[in-house]
């Protein structure tokens, strides 16, 4: 009997523990099988702590949960000694370490993650566990008696409770819960003191509320523990979950640093091709022209006509050397956006002071040029004659302002919002343009004449 | 009627552009008058700076430049041009894009690829035009200001800025300062037709000379500082903005 019970008792609080931590852990990163594996680990920690813990202290003398798990009463003892004290705490602190640990391996959580996970789990529980001995001293004064484990009273309301807790803490936490690891980190301390206030909190209560006896201040007592904890969780949760506004954040943040990533790839491409054909291609040129001798490599090669080898020439020219503003990081987005805007038949001639921009950062920089150029191209592809589709900017400091200035060919009824154009896939554009003046400060100007599109963009750098 | 000069050593070249220029101003072309320009041509910057080193922004409106030219370059042609504090509008010419992508250095309009195609060509054109009729456009005041006994005739665009204390005015001028008396806001009412922004209840600064805007403090051409107050900080950016931006 002795046996049974302690195997009730070992697999009894893991399991309420991970059924907790699985309710509030919906969209965590789990591994395949990650939930049945951290179910079967915690399992085996309980069954494992149930013959090395529990052995050494009887049963029935477990604290709390335990104690309630094997009696069912509601009144445990009151002449606790340091021994069970400290081998209690030991018991769930185990489990708790476990719970942590197998999160870490079970889902693809860093330490700081599997901690907040662990401990929003082991909250969810308590506070189950908390209401449970409020739920069964609610009986015990409404029937006069404590329900056993014998009755069904008691296992109704262990259902009732439980079920009742975990569905909430589901609804209210665990389905929309995900947790932000920038903020987190970002937040390491105020994080780890949460967690640690709530399991202290939780320890200490126990401990106290055990000592407390049955009666009215027990009762306080309970009502107090379960406050606490769930004011910790509530804490612990909005200290760590990623909410709409830091996930769309984190996204755009992501998705600017793909896009810096593959700019500085396009800029080494760009740099490797003109290293590597240049010379070869002028070399090619020069000689249908006349210029330079035939060399051995070359002279297979067929040779082009005069005319075609000049325009091969030109191309080439203002190919690899499109844009010098002075800021590498800007030459490169530019060159990039001059391929692009190219292979959709569109020209682009830039003059621009790349200085100028630095009081943005290099993000904001890219944004800005990004939009404006993609504003522009989309207006120039509104035009029907292909000739005519050239965007043609200029930037540079004016007095303390910074003005850029962007022509191109239009529709002759394309449609404006405001002084921005409305064409396919320009609205991210003027949203861009819009929320980076508003930053800086400044002023953004539009409008069509003779039917062609002006874009000014001033900014005004001591403004922002 | 808009002044233009070609500065290329290229015959053909030369002639291309004012084959362009004739289209660009011929009654067919949109927004375009019907010999609405002047065209003369200068084989070198020499050519050029010999015959209108002194009078350059009253003779032309706007210059092409070649880049690749022997002797003086277009670039440093330019260089020249705005060291000798010439304002006209430059657009440069060129083979090569490189050469001419730094002429935002020398406050260059744009430039263009050779051969020149027509619709880069109206593009630059159409800023060039802009500029030209920004800078025509009379923001110059006249105020009459009696100092020490004497009655001055000052241009707006050569104040500064202008400071009160006490209704001791005092006119801060590129060569000198000008003190007498009155108030501010009958100064602010007589130049609401320039430029000038309040950047603080006693100061009333030209835009045209603000170097720097940063923080409180605007930065002048001369190197003066002041302050901008809280509540004009808005205002001072909106101003500053709405003068480099046009229209």
């Amino acid at each position: 009997m002795e046996g049974l019970l302690r195997l009730l008792i070992g697999l009894g609080f893991p399991l309420e523990l991970a059924a907790a931590t699985l309710a509030v852990t919906q969209h965590a990163s789990w591994r395949p099988h990650g939930r049945v594996a951290y179910l079967a680990v915690m399992a085996a920690t309980g069954l494992a702590l149930a013959l090395v813990i529990l052995s050494a202290i009887p049963a029935e003398s477990l604290l709390s949960r335990a104690a309630a798990a094997t009696s069912g009463s509601t009144e445990p003892e009151a002449d606790i000694d340091g021994t069970t004290l400290i081998l209690s705490m030991g018991y769930y602190g185990v489990q708790a370490l476990a719970s942590w640990a197998a999160l870490m391996a079970c889902a693809r959580a860093s330490k700081l993650e599997a901690l907040v996970l662990a401990a929003a789990g082991y909250g969810t529980q308590h506070v189950a566990s908390g209401l449970l001995q409020l739920a069964l001293l609610a009986v015990a004064a409404y029937a006069g008696g404590s329900p056993t484990r014998s009755q069904v009273s008691f296992w109704l309301c262990y259902a009732l409770v439980y079920t009742g807790v975990y569905l909430l803490l589901w609804w209210e936490v665990g389905r929309g819960f995900v947790v932000d690891s920038r903020k987190i980190h970002a937040s390491m301390g105020r994080t780890l003191l949460c967690a640690s206030l709530l399991v202290m909190c939780i320890a200490l209560n126990l401990a106290f509320a055990e000592r407390m006896g049955a009666g009215l201040p027990a009762l306080a007592c309970r009502i107090y523990d379960v406050l606490c904890t769930t004011l910790g969780l509530v804490l612990l949760v909005i200290l760590s979950r990623a909410d709409q506004l830091s996930s769309d954040l984190a996204t755009a943040r992501e998705q600017r640093d793909a896009q810096a990533r593959h700019h500085d790839l396009e800029a080494d491409g760009l740099r490797r091709v003109n290293r590597i054909f240049h010379d070869a291609l002028h070399r090619q040129a020069e000689r249908a022209l006349g210029e330079s001798p035939a060399t051995d490599e070359a002279s297979e090669a067929p040779l082009a006509r005069p005319a075609d080898a000049q325009k091969l020439s030109e191309a080439i020219a203002s190919y690899d050397s499109l844009v010098q503003s002075g800021d590498p990081a800007l030459d490169a987005l530019l060159t990039d956006k001059g391929a692009e805007l190219r292979s959709k038949g569109v020209t682009l001639t830039a003059m621009v002071d790349g200085a100028a921009f630095r009081f943005m950062g290099e993000h904001d920089a890219r944004e800005l040029w990004s939009a404006v150029l993609d504003c522009l191209a989309g207006v120039a592809a509104t035009t029907p004659d292909p000739e005519l589709r050239t965007v043609s900017v200029t930037a540079a400091r004016h007095g303390p302002t910074v003005a850029l200035d962007g022509q191109c060919f239009c529709a002759e009824d394309l449609p404006l919002a405001g002084e921005l154009p409305r064409t396919p896939g320009g609205a991210g554009a003027s949203v861009a343009l819009v929320r980076l003046v508003d930053r800086y400060g400044g002023r953004l100007h539009g409008a069509v004449a003779d039917g062609v599109y002006t874009l000014h963009v001033v900014l005004v750098p001591g403004a922002a | 009627m808009l002044r233009i000069a070609i500065v290329d050593d290229t015959e053909a070249d030369a002639a291309q552009l004012e084959g362009l220029l004739a289209r660009y101003f011929s009654p067919a072309s949109p927004g375009s008058e019907a010999a609405a320009c002047s065209v003369t041509r200068f084989a070198s910057g020499d050519a050029l700076l010999t015959a209108h080193a002194g009078d350059l922004d009253q003779t032309f409106d706007l210059l092409f430049l070649d880049i690749e030219m022997p002797g003086d370059n277009g670039m440093r042609l330019a260089g020249r041009i705005r060291t000798a504090g010439s304002r006209v509008a430059l657009i440069f010419t060129t083979r090569v894009a490189r050469l001419a992508s730094l002429g935002y250095d020398v406050e260059a309009l744009g430039y263009l690829l050779k051969p020149v195609q027509y619709p880069q060509f109206v593009l630059a054109m159409r800023r060039a035009q802009d500029h030209v009729a920004a800078a025509h456009a009379n923001k110059d005041v006249r105020l009459t200001i009696d100092a020490d006994g004497q009655t001055r005739y000052v241009s707006s665009c050569d104040i500064l800025y202008v400071e009160v204390n006490r209704h001791r005015l005092i006119y801060h001028l590129a060569d000198g300062d000008l003190e007498t008396w009155g108030s501010l806001k009958d100064v602010s009412q007589r130049l609401a037709m320039a430029p000038f922004v309040a950047v603080n209840r006693y100061a009333l600064v030209n835009l045209e000379a603000v170097s720097q805007f940063a923080g409180s403090t605007v930065t002048l051409e001369n190197g003066d500082e002041l302050q901008v107050s809280l509540a004009r900080k808005t205002d001072v950016a909106a101003a500053l903005a709405e003068h480099y931006g046009g229209e």
